[in-house]
């Protein structure tokens, strides 16, 4: 009888370590830093039948912790750059905004700065925690607060279908490009990356392209 | 839904003839409950989620024995794997939408089963073969770590795991355990277009023998 009773304790804890040891965080360092990319199609329309079109060299931005409205010139030319090396090889025609093109490419960036704090010491109180009086009698003071900061990135193109606007009475956004992840702490870096990432955008749109 | 009918039926039968269980046995050893603790290796069969084999499982399972030829008992199961995929270009059936990133899968399930298992009169001392089915409810969580982004999907579903092998006395008290199996799950993930789990199971542990 002690025997089985020794055993269901040691089965008890050898089952309560198994399940606890169960999860395991990923191996995050195999993740590239690279934006992930999506894009998204009207599959009614025939890229096709586009000719011409125009972007404008100025980039919204949109900065939660900033007042600024627009990204810095040099910063922006390189992605509208990117935007407009990719249409050109595609076959589309850049034209004035007066000269009514086919298609409307507009750019816009995001950042987004998730700020956490922790304050620690709430985790005393959970049974068999070291506490007050394990310490001799006074409580645990942390005269400081953990803080993270997770820093992400977007980057948005759309091409809008100005050719159709007015007999459909309606601005068809027919490709969405959105682009996002962590960012780096350098400019250059998250610019460059933003470069590569149009340039994929492109890559698995195959279907852009005029005739 | 047959097959628990079954299962319950024979267990009914068995018990109400355990009073007339002789104690002098023609086949391989007498058992009246056992405790096993088995290493849990699963190989994915089939799924398109992840390909890798999971070396990290555990199975702990209990049986009572009505009689030599079968036993009846619970099993509680857990098993983790991951695995990392290159960056690829993941597109919709209907083109529509097209993703590009790398990522992470990682896949937690734990299954918990009534079960019920067959020994065959063999006249053998040493090994005690079996088959058995285990039926029940799994509790799967699928995870997919991309940039800095996740997609988490829990869900539970039917298991039901059929399964082929052998005790092996070891002395009185132990005797070793080997099985393979066969794991079936309704978990699904639409994400990815996952809509149910398959694995080859084995299973390679140790029982304790209980009077």
């Amino acid at each position: 009888m002690m025997i089985f009773m020794r055993i269901k304790i040691a089965l008890s804890l050898f089952l309560v370590v198994m399940l606890a040891g169960c999860y395991k965080e990923p191996a995050y360092e195999e993740l590239s830093d690279n934006f992930t990319v999506t894009t998204n199609r009207d599959l009614e329309v025939d890229f096709g039948t586009y000719k011409t079109y125009f972007i404008s060299d100025t980039v919204p931005y949109h900065s939660g912790t900033s007042k600024d409205s627009m990204l810095p010139a040099a910063e922006a030319k390189k992605l509208v750059d990117a935007v407009k090396a990719n249409m050109s090889t595609r076959g589309y025609t850049f034209v004035p905004k007066a000269a009514k093109p086919d298609l409307g490419v507009s750019l816009g960036a995001l950042k987004d700065t998730d700020v956490g704090v922790i304050y620690p010491g709430w985790w005393y109180g959970y049974p068999g925690w070291w506490g007050g009086g394990y310490w001799g009698g006074y409580y645990p003071y942390y005269p400081y607060s953990i803080t993270y900061v997770i820093t992400s990135g977007n980057v948005i193109v759309d091409i809008v279908d100005l050719k159709s606007a007015v007999p459909k009475q309606k601005l068809v956004v027919i490709w969405n490009a959105f682009i996002g992840g962590g960012l780096a702490t350098s400019t250059t870096v998250n610019i460059d990356m933003a470069i590569d990432a149009i340039d994929q955008a492109f890559v698995q749109s195959k279907y852009i392209q005029s005739k | 839904m047959k097959a628990k009918y079954l299962i319950t039926f024979i267990t009914l039968v068995f018990a109400g003839s355990s009073g007339f269980a002789q104690k002098e046995s023609k086949s391989s050893f007498e058992i009246d409950q056992l405790i096993g603790l088995n290493w849990e290796i699963n190989v994915p069969a089939g799924n398109n989620y992840i390909s890798k084999t999971s070396l990290s499982g555990f199975k702990f399972e209990y049986r009572k024995f009505f009689s030599d030829q079968f036993s009846a008992g619970i099993a509680i199961g857990w098993n983790t794997v991951e695995q990392y995929f290159p960056t690829k270009t993941y597109e919709k059936t209907d083109g529509s939408v097209a993703v590009t990133t790398d990522m992470i899968r990682q896949a937690f399930n734990l299954p918990m089963m009534a079960t019920a298992h067959y020994y065959p009169q063999l006249p053998s001392h040493i090994f005690k073969p079996y088959i058995g089915i285990g039926l029940g409810a799994q509790y799967s969580s699928q995870d997919v770590y991309y940039n800095i982004y996740v997609i988490e999907n829990d869900d539970w579903g039917f298991v039901a795991r059929p399964e082929i092998g052998t005790l092996a006395r070891i002395n009185e008290k132990i005797a070793g355990i080997a099985s393979v199996g066969y794991n079936y799950s309704t978990n699904k993930m639409d994400a990815l277009g996952v809509s149910s789990l398959k694995q080859v199971v084995f299973n390679v542990g140790i029982a304790f023998l209980l009077d």
